[in-house]
C-alpha cells in the first residue's frame, strides 16, 4: 500500500515538474516575444524620429539654400537617415528616411515654390513696348522687366504703371521650363513638350484633353469643358499646334483650366462671365489677345516667346499674372485696358500646369503644405 | 482519490489558463504611429496617373482644326465659319447666360459700324504691306486675326 503510494506520489510530482517546466518555457517564450516587441515598437518609434530629424534638416537646409539637394544615409544617434529631394507639379518634395535597428520609417513634405513673376501683374524677360493709337493702359500692382520699356503710341497713347522696375535679373521676371529630357540643358523645346504630357498625366485623365496636330486648333465654349484641367495641343515641331480661344472655354463658375500650346496660342474676344473662373496658358511660341468689345477675364498667362496686345476695339481688363519669357507688347486700337493683379497663385493655388515650369525658380514658400508617412 | 481528483483538477485549471495565456499573443503587434493625411492629394495630381497617353478627339469637344496645309480663310469663309460656332454655342448655353454676354458687349450701332471701318481700314493697310512683303507671316497672322474679329463684330453686333 505504502508503495503505491509512493510511487503515485512520484508520479504526480514527475507531472508536476513537468507542467511547471512547460510553463516555465512558455513563460521564457512569451518573454522572449514581448521584449522582441518592445525592441521593434522601440526601433519604430526611433525610426520615425530620425525620419523627422531628416525632414527638419531637409527644411532648414532648403530654406537657407534652395540648391540642397538632399542627403545620402548619414548617422545620428546610433540609426541613419537621409534625405531625398524631388521636383513634383506642387513644388519641392521633401522625402526624409529614418533607419533604426530592423525599422526604417519615410516622411513626406511639400514646399511650394512661389516663382517670383507671381508677385507681380506683369513680367517681361525683355522688353516692354506701346506702339498703339489712342491705347490708354494701366496696370496695377508691380510691373517687372528685365530690359527696356519704351513708348512710340500715337494720339495720346500712354501706360500708366502703378509699380514698374526695368532691368532687373531675369529670374525675377521670367520662368526656366526644367531639363525634363535629362539633356543638362534645361528650357528646351523637348523639355517644354515633356512638361505637356507630364501636366496631363498629373490629372486624371477624364480631366484633360490631348490633341496632337499642326493645324489651328479653335476652341469655343462647350459643357464638355467645364471639368477639364489642362488641355495640351502638341505640333511635332516649334511653332506648331497653335490655339485659338473664342470667349472662354466652359462658362462654368469656379473654372480652372490651363490651355497648353508647342505653337501660338491667341485669345479672342475673352469673355469670362462666370465667378471664382481662370483660364491660363501656356504657349512656347506667342500670346496674342485680340477683342473687338467689352472684354474681361482671369488669368494666368505665360508665353515663352512674346505677348501682344494688338487690334482691340474695346474696353478690356485683366486679371492675374501676365509673364512673358520675352517681349509684351501693346499695339492698341482705340482701346482702354486695365491690368489688376490677382495674388490666388502666390498665396499657393497655383494653376494646373503651372506647378511644372514654377518650379524651377522662385522663393521657396517657407510653409509646408502638408505631411504625410508614405509607404513603399 | 480526492488527491488525486485535486491534483488533476489543479493541473487542468493550469493548463486552460496557459493555454488562454498563449492563444491570440503570438501575432506580430503593428506598430501604429499616427499619420496626417495628404491634402487633396488625389485631387492636386500627386498620384500620378499610370495610362498610355493618345490623343483625343477634337471633335468631342467642339474643337475645330484648320490644317496648317489649308489656304487662308477668305473674309466670307471665315463669316460663316464664326456664324456657324456662334449658332452652335447658343444652343449650347442656356439663354439666360447668353442674354448675360450680350448685355456684357452690348454697344451703341454707330460704335460698331465705326469699328468695323477701322478694322476695314487696317485689314488694307495690312494686304498693302503682304503685297510688298508677300513671305511676311507676321502680317497673314494680324490679317487672318482682323478677320476674325470682323467676322465676330458682325455676327454679334446687336
Amino acid at each position: 500500500m505504502i508503495k503505491k503510494r509512493k510511487a503515485a506520489a512520484l508520479i504526480t510530482a514527475c507531472i508536476i515538474a513537468v507542467f511547471l517546466g512547460i510553463v516555465g518555457i512558455l513563460f521564457a517564450f512569451r518573454s522572449i516575444q514581448e521584449r522582441n516587441l518592445a525592441t521593434r515598437y522601440v526601433d519604430s518609434v526611433r525610426a520615425f524620429w530620425l525620419a523627422e530629424a531628416g525632414l527638419a534638416k531637409g527644411y532648414n537646409e532648403l530654406m537657407s539654400s534652395p540648391s540642397y539637394n538632399g542627403e545620402s544615409w548619414t548617422t545620428l544617434a546610433n540609426g541613419d537617415y537621409r534625405v531625398v529631394k524631388n521636383i513634383t507639379a506642387d513644388g519641392v518634395e521633401i522625402r526624409a528616411e529614418g533607419r533604426y535597428g530592423s525599422s526604417t520609417h519615410a516622411l513626406t513634405s511639400t514646399l511650394a515654390i512661389v516663382p517670383y513673376p507671381f508677385e507681380n501683374t506683369i513680367s517681361a524677360g525683355d522688353d516692354i513696348h506701346l506702339s498703339g493709337t489712342q491705347a490708354k493702359v494701366k496696370v496695377y500692382g508691380k510691373t517687372r522687366l528685365s530690359g527696356d520699356y519704351t513708348e512710340e503710341g500715337q494720339d495720346g497713347s500712354n501706360i500708366w504703371f502703378a509699380d514698374k522696375q526695368a532691368g532687373i535679373d531675369s529670374s525675377y521676371t521670367n520662368f526656366v521650363i526644367p531639363d525634363y529630357d535629362n539633356n543638362g540643358t534645361p528650357d528646351e523645346f523637348n523639355d517644354f513638350v515633356t512638361l505637356g504630357r507630364e501636366s496631363i498625366a498629373d490629372y486624371p485623365r477624364k480631366k484633360t484633353v490631348y490633341i496632337q496636330t499642326n493645324g489651328m486648333v479653335n476652341i469655343f465654349p462647350t459643357k464638355k469643358l467645364g471639368n477639364k484641367k489642362i488641355i495640351f495641343v502638341e505640333g511635332d515641331e516649334e511653332g506648331t499646334g497653335d490655339v485659338y480661344i473664342y470667349f472662354d472655354a466652359s462658362w462654368r463658375n469656379s473654372q480652372d483650366i490651363t490651355i497648353i500650346s508647342t505653337g501660338d496660342i491667341t485669345y479672342v474676344q475673352p469673355l469670362q462671365i462666370q465667378k471664382d473662373a481662370r483660364l491660363n496658358t501656356i504657349s512656347w511660341d506667342d500670346y496674342n489677345e485680340i477683342s473687338t468689345f467689352y472684354s474681361t477675364h482671369e488669368s494666368v498667362l505665360y508665353a515663352h516667346d512674346d505677348i501682344y496686345y494688338r487690334d482691340t476695339f474695346g474696353y478690356g481688363s485683366v486679371t492675374g499674372n501676365i509673364i512673358a519669357g520675352d517681349d509684351i507688347r501693346f499695339t492698341h486700337t482705340y482701346n482702354d485696358k486695365n491690368f489688376y493683379y490677382s495674388d490666388r497663385a502666390y498665396n499657393g493655388d497655383v494653376p494646373p500646369g503651372f506647378g511644372r515650369i514654377a518650379a524651377g525658380s522662385g522663393v521657396l514658400s517657407s510653409q509646408i503644405e502638408d505631411w504625410q508617412e508614405t509607404y513603399d | 482519490m480526492i488527491n488525486k481528483k485535486v491534483v488533476l483538477s489543479i493541473l487542468l485549471s493550469c493548463l486552460a489558463i496557459v493555454l488562454i495565456l498563449s492563444v491570440g499573443k503570438g501575432e506580430k503587434e503593428e506598430v501604429v504611429i499616427e499619420e496626417k493625411p495628404a491634402k487633396k492629394a488625389a485631387e492636386q495630381g500627386q498620384e500620378k496617373a499610370q495610362y498610355e497617353l493618345v490623343p483625343d478627339d477634337p471633335e468631342v469637344y467642339g474643337m475645330v482644326i484648320i490644317e496648317g496645309g489649308e489656304e487662308y480663310k477668305t473674309q466670307k469663309e471665315w463669316d460663316e465659319f464664326v456664324e456657324d460656332n456662334i449658332k452652335k454655342l447658343k444652343s449650347e448655353v442656356s439663354l439666360e447666360t447668353w442674354v448675360q454676354i450680350e448685355e456684357e458687349i452690348k454697344e451703341p450701332p454707330k460704335v460698331t459700324e465705326e469699328k468695323l471701318k477701322e478694322i476695314d481700314k487696317r485689314i488694307g493697310e495690312l494686304k498693302a504691306t503682304l503685297r510688298r512683303e508677300p513671305s511676311n507671316e507676321d502680317v497673314e497672322k494680324r490679317i487672318e486675326d482682323l478677320e476674325i474679329l470682323k467676322a465676330l463684330t458682325k455676327s454679334l453686333a446687336p
